[in-house]
């Protein structure tokens, strides 16, 4: 039982800590720099506690058992691909035994070039209610999606790409997210096939802990920053009311997402509802993959930032989260430059290389780091639970996590944020190496 | 001028939310102090952080424009 001595010392305590807050942000900028080295120091471990709060509410609300109603949209799907004309029938071919049943699938042939087997698609080996949408020249993603949808008058449209395969085949808790007006999108959940080597079980380690439990917490705060372009589903009246995907741009998933919340839709993430993605098999194509990411939020933060600021808009915790991620990726830099220029000159002047209690502080760090991203682990794996046997290998591989994270996820957003900040590229398509051709590729500048 | 006034409120609300979980989890690491205080200072910042973070996401907009049918035309 609290006395009312130790009341009114938790009192002053309380008052103190908020005083002391308060008289810190009257000194600026006296003590920037320390500002923002703790900032580099507190940021990831306030945005994991996030995403953990977020993925344990959600791991809660999993354990009660749902039931979809019935739907009354009607819904088509989209497979645009581009000399990938295997994979698109194996797309096709998971997608037939979904339910509800679909009402047409589209394959979108985007210029593939002879040769390629795409124009020797047999249409025997097609699943029912399936036609081909052959187009003349190559024009992107962008240009096949746009083309369907001019093709089909069904409510909603889901589009995967031509290296998925659906996992979960009652797609009714997907569709039951449209049963709410505002919703214009709701992306699904992505699984990698079959994880390997090193990079693919990397990124099905980032898929797992970092992307989906990102996705699970942004839809809660009101937008998210990307839908995943492999497996999506769009209400037909969101894209004819932002004027369809843009044909401009290498990353037409982002684009789109920013300028569908701009303008007042929500996007919805559905954590039940799975596809199997396949996974970049190299280092260097998985860099120029997540290098694409980065020049496509870029480009996103250039073109569409301003409309995070319209009425209506309903990215706006998102936006934020997402410039205070780029600054602290900058910060990190900058702070990072300094320290090490620091130590040089340290050394330099002949002094000791570092005091006991600076190895001490940054071990405890990492170890602090590493506590957060575990429990981060934990609540994505038990809100993953039916892929248990996965689990060891990525349990094993998280101290791992840092390096990749700093060597791909920081290096390609350095690169690619700033081209996408600066300049235009065109959506033309550039297809990613997969696991299967690796083996026989000659021509490097193929990758993606 | 309501709306911007709007925005930069839910702005300062997201931005106070996430210094206050900052300052939680500073306090929970670094505060050699007793567990009361330390349990104190945090449940108190984490307070903070859930109503403003909560209030700042909070879709004024949208559900205004919801109910007056501005979406699923």
């Amino acid at each position: 039982m609290l006395s009312l001595i130790s009341l009114s010392d938790l009192w002053q305590t309380f008052a103190e800590h908020w005083i002391s807050e308060a008289h810190d942000l009257t000194e600026w900028p006296h003590g920037t720099f320390q500002s923002i080295a703790e900032y580099i120091d507190l940021f990831p471990l306030v945005v994991c506690l996030l995403w953990c709060l977020y993925g344990f509410a959600s791991l809660i609300r999993t354990l009660r058992s749902s039931r979809f109603p019935q739907t009354n949209f009607s819904f088509s799907v989209v497979i645009p691909f581009y000399a990938e004309p295997a994979g698109a029938l194996r797309t096709a071919l998971s997608v037939a035994t979904v339910t509800p049943t679909v009402g047409e699938i589209i394959l979108v042939d985007d210029g593939s070039p002879a040769g390629s087997g795409a124009d020797a698609i047999d249409p025997a080996t097609l699943p029912p209610r399936t036609r081909i949408l052959r187009l003349q020249a190559n024009g992107g993603k962008a240009a096949a999606l746009n083309a369907a949808l001019a093709e089909t008058t069904s409510d909603i449209l889901f589009c995967l790409d031509a290296d998925t395969v659906v996992h979960s085949t009652d797609w009714l808790p997907m569709l039951a997210k449209f049963d709410q007006p505002d919703v214009g999108a709701v992306t699904g959940k992505i699984w990698p096939t079959e994880a390997r080597s090193l990079p693919e079980l990397m990124q099905a380690l980032d898929y797992l802990a970092v992307i989906g439990l990102v996705k699970n917490a942004e839809e809660q705060w009101g937008g998210i920053m990307t839908v995943s372009g492999a497996w999506v589903a769009f209400r037909r009246q969101a894209l004819l009311d932002v004027g369809g995907w843009n044909e401009d741009t290498a990353a037409e998933d982002i684009d789109l997402s920013w300028r569908m919340q701009s303008a007042g839709w929500r996007i919805a993430y559905q954590l039940r509802s799975i596809a199997r993605v396949e996974m970049v098999p190299s280092w260097r194509g998985l860099w120029r993959q997540r290098r694409r990411w980065s020049r496509g939020l870029g480009r996103a933060v250039r073109d569409h930032f301003g409309g995070t600021l319209r009425p209506g808009a309903t990215h706006v915790p998102v936006a934020l989260v997402s410039l205070l991620g780029a600054g602290w990726l900058w910060a990190s830099l900058l702070v990072g430059a300094v320290r090490l220029a620091r130590t040089a000159i340290h050394l330099a002047q002949g002094h000791a290389t570092f005091h006991p209690a600076v190895g001490v502080r940054a071990l405890v760090y990492s170890g602090i780091c590493f506590g957060f991203f575990f429990v981060q682990l934990l609540i994505a794996t038990l809100l993953d639970r039916a892929r248990w046997r996965l689990y060891p290998k990525l349990f094993l591989l998280s101290p791992l996590y840092p390096i990749y994270f700093f060597v791909i996820s920081l290096t390609t957003f350095v690169v690619g944020f700033p081209q996408g900040l600066m300049r235009r590229d065109r959506g033309r398509w550039r297809r990613t190496l997969r696991t299967q051709e690796l083996a026989t590729h000659t021509a490097p500048g193929e990758l993606a | 001028m309501k709306h911007v006034l709007l925005l930069s409120f839910r702005l300062l609300l997201l931005v106070i939310a996430l210094y206050a979980v900052s300052n939680a989890l500073k306090e929970l690491l670094l505060r050699e102090d007793e567990l009361i205080s330390v349990v104190l200072l945090v449940g108190s910042n984490m307070l903070i952080a859930t109503i403003c973070w909560w209030v700042g996401c909070w879709r004024f907009k949208e559900r205004a424009a919801a109910r007056n049918g501005r979406y699923g035309r």
